[in-house]
């Protein structure tokens, strides 16, 4: 294929995923866009099922055919891959798209060694011989700061502790150079000391490929200096998109405003209580009438709970909200995350006046 | 959520209670004696007399199945109720205690375990003859063991939970935490099990009947009809279906049974 | 992390000589514990062979010659020592001795073991793979209600249903009698057809089942998604990725099978007049052949004690994870 095209590496339209289940259609994903450009990371911001999940998996076409109904396009270098055949898909994936998923400890075949795990998809896809193959996945495991890569390379994935595999997992992400990068969750299940490394590690060789990368995650705090733009996404819907800085400085709707109040702030004096957002997110299947987060927000009022709010236009550039009472002011975003930012702080109780 | 048993389950059921009514009445039933021979001519068809027939030797078919499944249904049940008297109470034990009593019936275990069944079976009936009370007697000592694991690994889980140990930190006596916490939640796990086993012992009883070495001819057993009935293809070429019919409905509906009891405890499917 | 010093070679040798010399004991115990069994049981060995006018001095007699006067302990040792050295004792009612014996009988029933077994899996392992792959299926509903019923169905009654259909009705296969391996194998294995599959028939339905919810589970694994968006087609995935989990869950089913492998194959033996260890057994049980019945039930436990050790150490081959765990 060549790479003569205009426009962005990723370009959803519109995408819907919707199950169908013995209680109903659960509408997991729900008219959903967004871009990515080449070198550049979008976060995908939300809690458990919320969608974010079956949103990476859409992207990929990586969904069973069976019971579930596709809606929308998925632009990728310019190709519509909704309309691509299982093979043409296979084509694609581990090949331009690499993925890397939530646990480490079950992502890689417990009987097969490390190295064949590399290796098939380079051989698959780059039709190259064993010898050849093992080199490459031997200095991909170094570029992945692998200890002792050559030993590891024969050696199963039970032998590794749970920060070494997911190294092996975005290894084998990377092994045949993708365009696109998603990372679902890559660190919930690691330990916090290492949470940091490989998030850090992501980044880097994101930057060093220029690779597009959609990362996934329901901890706003891990996204916020690594990506370029964040959409925060309710109950299969993106309720709220836009660059990073933008958001914590000047986010409108009130489901981001609880998830910023919701993360840790290691610089409030010791028992103050964390803020927690009440309530559960709701039941994808037969969604009510009017904004879906209106039965746990403070500031729902008649409208928010009979008319669903469209993503509207903020005052500055790129940035799409869904809300009929936005944040007016700003809430102070933890310390940490203001001064990796660097956004100028504002005093407290501004935004005691605006509510 | 509660699943539903569904009507397989049912039909299962009733054809349980009309075997095990037809075996408790099989004296009170207008039935020619099973033993008799020439109650009729030789190789009847189906008639509204002999409603199955009659076999080369002029017995009533129907008759011989019915009262064969007092064998069954004996050793099937009897053999299970010996084996969980054995291995369940010493399961319990074993994994309430732990430790040295643990190790003591275990091994005892793993020296039954290392036998394959039927030889073992077949060396206890040999010395000890083909009795209907020796034959249920071996096949429960032969499934005790499996039982014994089953039900001491069930325990064990049991016994390691929190109200397990909260009534032995309130001091009841162990009698009572067993009877009271241990036994009902270890039954649960072994209803679905139970039904298999009396299975599996139908079934190994049949194929000893089979073999000949079953309770001795002339008594009827299921087992032993078939084996006559495969000595006489030529003459009488449907005579061995019956008790296999009857044979294969039982233990489809001791399967089913356990199968849908399973579901719906939630216990998980395993290769029993 | 991994351990540095040993390789996973150097742990599997390991592993292979613990279990082996774990066995010198279980041998030991369990060919001492059937000994016990057949002479301290009520039913004594001599009045089995007496007859029903034997007299006392005679039963005196044959209880001297077959050693029975001595304290067990003694006749144990002495008949381990024979056994070691190949000599089982002679049977009662041939001149063969029970070394002889066995040697001539088990490669019948071991051939038809293995073939029914290879059979099984011919037909079990694509069942399994076609229902795993679209799970509750008309095709998945019906294979396994079918395997479900086919559990339900003795060996017996499946042997004598092929007799009449194919040897009886149809003379396709002969319904008894076996050619020997060496004399002619295409009527070696012509005499086997019925056998084998009768014998298979039963596994098909454990392996089926068996296999079929092992794989529905191995799909749904997140190693399983990452293996797709690795762009692998569905065939490489159920041959390398979903399949290789599953064969240790196999290999520990078929041995847990083999208990009731070797009561089917027993009866499949009385079926079709096979002359195996089986057919030995049934024989040597009414002819009271006292010695010759030992003789099996020593060598079919020894021989069921090595398949599941066998087994075992499959087992920690194929699964990487397991060497550690136990060893």
């Amino acid at each position: 294929m060549t790479d003569v095209r205009n426009g962005p590496l990723l370009d959803v339209k519109s995408l819907r995923t919707y199950f169908q289940t013995s209680r109903g259609t659960v509408r997991a994903v729900d008219d959903v866009s967004f871009t990515l450009e080449s070198g550049s990371t979008i976060g995908i911001v939300g809690e458990s099922g919320s969608g974010k999940t079956v949103l990476s998996r859409s992207v990929m076409r990586m969904l069973p055919k069976a019971g579930v109904i596709h809606d929308g396009a998925v632009l990728f270098e310019g190709n519509d891959i909704t309309q691509y055949s299982n093979e043409q898909l296979r084509g694609i994936w581990g090949a331009k798209i690499g993925l890397v998923s939530q646990d480490p400890m079950t992502s890689l075949n417990p009987v097969v060694k490390i190295g064949r795990q590399i290796t098939e998809s380079i051989r698959h896809h780059l039709s190259i011989d064993k010898a050849q193959a093992k080199e490459m996945a031997i200095s991909i495991l170094k570029s992945v700061s692998m200890p002792e890569p050559e030993r590891r390379f024969s050696a199963y994935p039970h032998e590794l502790s749970g920060g070494l595999r997911q190294r092996v997992t975005i290894a084998i992400a990377l092994a045949c150079g993708p365009k696109l990068l998603i990372a679902d969750e890559p660190t919930t299940a690691l330990d916090v000391t290492v949470q940091a490394q490989i998030l850090d590690l992501l980044s880097k060789l994101q930057r060093e490929r220029n690779m597009g990368m959609i990362l996934i995650t329901h901890d706003l705090g891990v996204v916020a200096d690594r990506c370029d733009e964040i959409a925060v996404m309710y109950a299969g819907k993106i309720v709220e998109k836009a660059p990073t800085k933008v958001l914590f400085s000047n986010m409108k709707m009130r489901y981001t405003q609880a998830l910023i109040e919701s993360i840790p702030r290691l610089s409030a004096p010791s028992h103050v209580p964390l803020r927690s957002i009440e309530g559960r997110p709701p039941d994808l299947v037969g969604t009510p009438a009017g904004c879906r987060f209106a039965p746990r927000c403070h500031f729902a009022d008649e409208r928010c709970r009979t008319q669903e709010p469209p993503l509207m236009r903020a005052e500055s550039e790129n940035h799409l909200f869904a809300c009929w009472n936005p944040v007016g002011g700003m809430v102070p975003p933890p310390k940490e995350v203001i001064s990796r930012l660097g956004i100028t702080p504002i005093r407290e109780d501004s935004i005691l006046r605006s509510n | 959520m509660k699943t539903k048993l569904g009507i397989s389950f049912w039909l299962s059921l009733g054809w349980m209670v009309l075997v095990i009514l037809a075996a408790l009445l099989a004296n009170v039933l207008p039935l020619p004696n099973p033993n008799a021979s020439l109650v009729a001519a030789p190789n009847l068809g189906p008639s509204i007399h002999h409603l199955l027939g009659t076999d080369p030797n002029g017995r009533d078919v129907l008759s011989r199945v019915i009262f064969g499944s007092r064998v069954s249904l004996v050793v099937g049940f009897g053999s299970i109720a010996l084996g969980l008297l054995l291995g369940g109470v010493t399961g319990i034990l074993a994994g309430y205690y732990g430790k040295s009593v643990d190790f003591l019936f275990n091994s005892l275990a793993m020296i039954f375990l290392a036998y394959p069944p039927l030889i073992l079976v077949l060396a206890l009936v040999t010395f000890k003859g083909h009795s209907l009370w020796v034959i249920t007697i071996a096949i429960g000592i032969v499934g005790s063991p499996l039982i014994f694991r089953i039900v001491r690994s069930a325990t064990q889980s049991v016994a390691q939970r929190e109200y397990v140990a909260a009534s032995r930190a309130i001091g009841a006596p162990t009698w009572r935490v067993l009877a009271k916490e241990v036994f009902p939640n270890v039954a649960m796990t072994l209803v679905a099990f139970i039904f298999i086993a009396v299975g599996v012992a139908i079934l190994a009883e049949a194929a000893l009947s089979f073999l000949g070495q079953s309770v001795a001819a002339p008594t009827a057993t299921w087992g032993n009809m078939i084996n006559d009935g495969t000595n006489d293809l030529a003459q009488n070429p449907i005579l061995w279906l019956w008790p296999s019919l009857a044979l294969f409905f039982t233990i489809l509906s001791i399967n089913i049974i356990a199968d849908r009891l399973r579901v719906r405890f939630g216990v998980r499917d395993s290769f029993i | 992390m991994g351990c540095k010093s040993e390789t996973q070679g150097e742990r599997l040798k390991k592993y292979i000589l613990t279990r082996l010399a774990a066995l010198i004991p279980i041998l030991l115990i369990v060919s001492f514990f059937t000994f016990l069994l057949l002479n301290l049981l009520p039913g004594n060995p001599v009045d089995a062979i007496c007859n029903v006018g034997c007299t006392a001095a005679g039963h005196a007699q044959l209880t001297r010659e077959l050693g029975l006067n001595k304290p067990i302990l003694t006749r144990y040792v002495l008949y381990l020592k024979h056994a070691l050295e190949g000599n089982l004792g002679n049977s009662y009612t041939t001149d063969q001795t029970v070394g002889q014996a066995l040697a001539q009988r088990l490669p019948i029933t071991l051939e038809l073991m293995f073939l029914s077994q290879v059979f099984a899996l011919i037909v079990a392992v694509p069942l399994a793979i076609f229902s795993s792959l679209r799970p509750d299926s008309r095709f998945d509903r019906l294979s396994s209600s079918f395997s479900f019923g086919l559990l339900s169905l003795p060996t017996f009654v499946i042997g004598t249903f092929l007799v009449l259909a194919f040897a009886v009705k149809i003379h396709l296969f002969p319904a008894t009698g076996y050619v020997n391996l060496t004399a002619n194998l295409g009527e070696n294995l012509k005499s086997l057809v019925l056998p084998v599959i009768t014998l298979g028939i039963g596994s098909i339905a454990v392996y089926h089942r068996v296999l079929r919810s092992d794989l529905i589970a191995t799909l749904q694994e997140d190693h399983i998604t990452m293996a797709k968006a690795k762009g692998l087609s569905t065939r490489y995935i159920m041959l390398r990725h979903a399949l290789r989990p599953s064969t240790i869950t196999f290999v520990t089913l078929a041995a847990l099978n083999v208990g009731s492998l070797i009561t089917g194959a027993f009866v499949v033996e009385v079926i079709f007049q096979l002359p195996g260890i089986g057919l030995l057994t049934i024989t040597s049980i009414e002819q009271s052949d006292y010695l010759v019945v030992q003789g099996i039930v020593l060598v079919t436990t020894v021989g069921f004690v090595l398949i599941n050790l066998l087994a075992d150490i499959l087992t920690a081959v194929i699964d990487p994870r397991i060497r550690r765990a136990r060893v």
